[in-house]
């Protein structure tokens, strides 16, 4: 009775095995990586004054942290058996709008009129990714540091497009957009998500190449204030910024 | 609308049947198509078969044919004057008001004008002209273009000079008068239509051939503009500007522009926020805000606004106006100092990769 309740079991299995796709084509080569990550951001402008009063950032914009969108692209430089060192490129986008003042013919200021200050990061940077845990161990973590160098491209803008500000003493003219260059440490976690589901992630690998999906978390300390020079303000946040986002290895 | 040709050999009542002694060839409005009637079956695209000076159809020598229909055909035909033979002929009569350039309309000014002017093109196929040949243009009551050759009261005899003609120095209040247009500030558009009467060697047929078209004097103006909010701002001042309800005397609603004045400065746009730039800051203005009609009529102004503190451009101070006013280092412009250094170092990797990629 049992050996014939077996035999139906295999009978009914067998022909289900037999449909269920099992690729058996092996893992790509591997050559670099794309991400896209959404970070709170705001700018240590006001670090500039230490006194008691509103400094010009929070006074226009407050103490929202608007997201930056950025995103990288990464050719893998150096793979091991413990990990793989990528250099690359990314750029992104942030952008803050607040209230800018009306002076009245008495002096007095009203509030009112967009003005906006916007940051277009460029970076290029270099990544190592320890994937010994997965590879050996298949724990779905790998952990990553970068260093980055990066120049920020901004523009400020009042009612009339591109700020200008014109020094009453000297009549020396400022305008109100440029470069400022600095660099950025992180390290982070990806958790690899084909862990979760290893044969979506071959087919994933098969159809268009994409070796590895992570869901990354990261913190990054920056500096973009020209390298410390005395005529820069300070466009990178004061705090270890936090990032979220995919990494598409292929 | 071309009526349908007749059969070889049939009788020669058209497809409405026997035809009247004067049948009006009326054409599509606007593009319409003409269909002029020849009376007496005599053919219209021939030039032996062109319609006499007298009424009678010229019979051509494709009458004396020999074949027994035809023959009865010609014959019942001298025996029935009353019948008449379609053609296929098509026609287009269009005008365009020389100041607005839009073909088929007037505005209220143009209308009330003694100088304004419109050119009439008239456009006509399956018809044979000859010299001698006149059209007679003239205008009545949307869709009402008689069905008799106006002897006295039409606007202009044109002598042909072929199948398509352009006249023009037609006074737009001439046309406007004889289509019986009361007075040129009544609140309601009026359609007219446009008539060009055929005239063989410049004589009146007995048979009306007539082309038409259409043409609008667009009288109706745009109701008044409700002006809810006047902004200042740095040099500028931004008028809110919202469409007003339209009543017996305003009618017009549809492409309706609008005029805001801040002073001696205008801007122009559509309903909603309207800015007057190039003011002085600290000068209080007086703001208003006309409507105007798709036909280029002008609406009364809407109340004024001001001049108080909402009418007043005020100095704008934006971020980075605080920025530097407070006391800000950064200058704006490309990175210096520390960062100068960079680009070449980034161009000295950039080589270097280069480099070893090639070997």
């Amino acid at each position: 009775m049992k050996k014939a309740f077996l035999a139906a079991a295999l009978a009914l299995a067998l022909p289900a095995a037999a449909q269920s796709p099992v690729l058996t084509v092996k893992e790509s080569a591997r050559w670099g990586s794309f991400q896209v990550t959404l970070s709170p951001f705001s700018p240590d402008i006001d670090s500039e004054w230490t006194d008691n009063r509103l400094p010009p950032y929070a006074t226009i914009f407050g103490t929202d942290r608007p997201l930056m969108v950025s995103g990288q692209f990464n050719m893998s430089a150096w793979v091991t058996e413990f990990g793989t060192l990528d250099v690359g490129a990314g750029a992104g986008f942030w952008e803050a709008w607040g209230q800018g003042y009306y002076v009245g013919s008495d002096g007095t200021v009203i509030r009112g009129g967009a003005t906006s200050l916007m940051i277009i990061p460029l970076q290029i940077q270099a990544t190592y990714r320890w994937e010994w845990f997965y590879e050996r161990w298949s724990v779905p973590l790998e952990p990553y540091v970068r260093f980055a160098i990066v120049d920020y491209i901004w523009s400020t803008s009042g009612q009339n497009g591109v700020s200008s500000w014109t020094d009453q003493q000297t009549g020396a003219i400022s305008r109100g957009s440029g470069a400022t260059f600095g660099w950025a440490g992180t390290i982070g976690l990806a958790l690899v998500l084909d862990f979760f589901d290893t044969g979506l992630a071959r087919q994933m690998d098969y159809d268009v190449g994409i070796n590895r999906t992570l869901l990354i978390f990261d913190f990054t300390k920056s500096s973009v204030n020209d390298f410390g020079s005395k005529n820069s303000w300070q466009l990178a946040p004061s705090y270890w910024a936090w990032n979220i986002g995919l990494q598409f290895v292929f | 609308m071309p009526f349908a040709s007749p059969r070889p050999g049939s009788a020669a009542a058209g497809p409405d049947g026997p035809a009247h002694p004067v049948r009006v060839a009326k054409l599509a409005l606007q593009a319409g198509a003409a269909s002029p009637v020849c009376q007496k079956g005599a053919r219209m695209d021939g030039p032996d078969a062109r319609q006499s000076a007298t009424g009678a159809c010229k019979g051509g020598p494709g009458l004396a044919e020999s074949r027994p229909m035809l023959r009865r055909a010609t014959l019942l035909l001298l025996l029935l004057p009353g019948m008449g033979l379609a053609q296929t002929s098509t026609g287009t009569v269009t005008a365009t008001v020389t100041t607005q350039g839009t073909p088929g309309l007037a505005n209220r000014t143009e209308c009330a004008s003694d100088t304004s002017v419109a050119t009439w093109n008239i456009v006509t196929q399956g018809i044979t002209t000859a010299t001698g040949d006149k059209w007679r243009l003239s205008t009545a009551a949307s869709g009402q273009c008689s069905t008799t050759v106006p002897a006295t009261t039409f606007l202009k005899d044109i002598l042909v000079t072929g199948t398509t003609q352009s006249v023009t120095g037609i006074f737009v209040k001439q046309m406007a008068t004889e289509a019986s247009v009361a007075t040129c500030d009544q609140a309601n558009d009026v359609p007219i239509s446009l008539c060009v009467y055929y005239l063989p060697l410049g004589q009146v047929p007995t048979t009306t051939v007539v082309f038409t078209g259409v043409f609008s004097f667009q009288l109706a103006i745009p109701p008044t503009p409700v002006i809810t909010k006047v902004t200042p701002g740095d040099a500028q001042l931004t008028v809110a500007v919202t469409p007003g309800t339209p009543t017996a005397t305003e009618t017009a609603a549809t492409g309706v522009t609008y005029k805001v004045s801040c002073g001696t400065s205008t801007a122009t746009g559509n309903a909603g926020n309207i800015v007057c730039s190039g003011l002085t800051n600290g000068t209080s203005y007086l703001v208003t805000a006309t409507a105007t009609s798709a036909a280029g009529n002008p609406g009364l102004s809407a109340a004024s606004v001001g001049p108080n503190d909402s009418t007043t451009p005020l100095p704008f101070l934006s971020f980075w106006d605080k920025y530097k006013s407070d006391g800000g280092v950064e200058t704006g412009g490309c990175s210096t100092g520390g960062a100068g250094a960079l680009a070449p170092v980034l161009a000295l990797l950039g080589l270097l990769v280069a480099r070893r990629r090639r070997s």
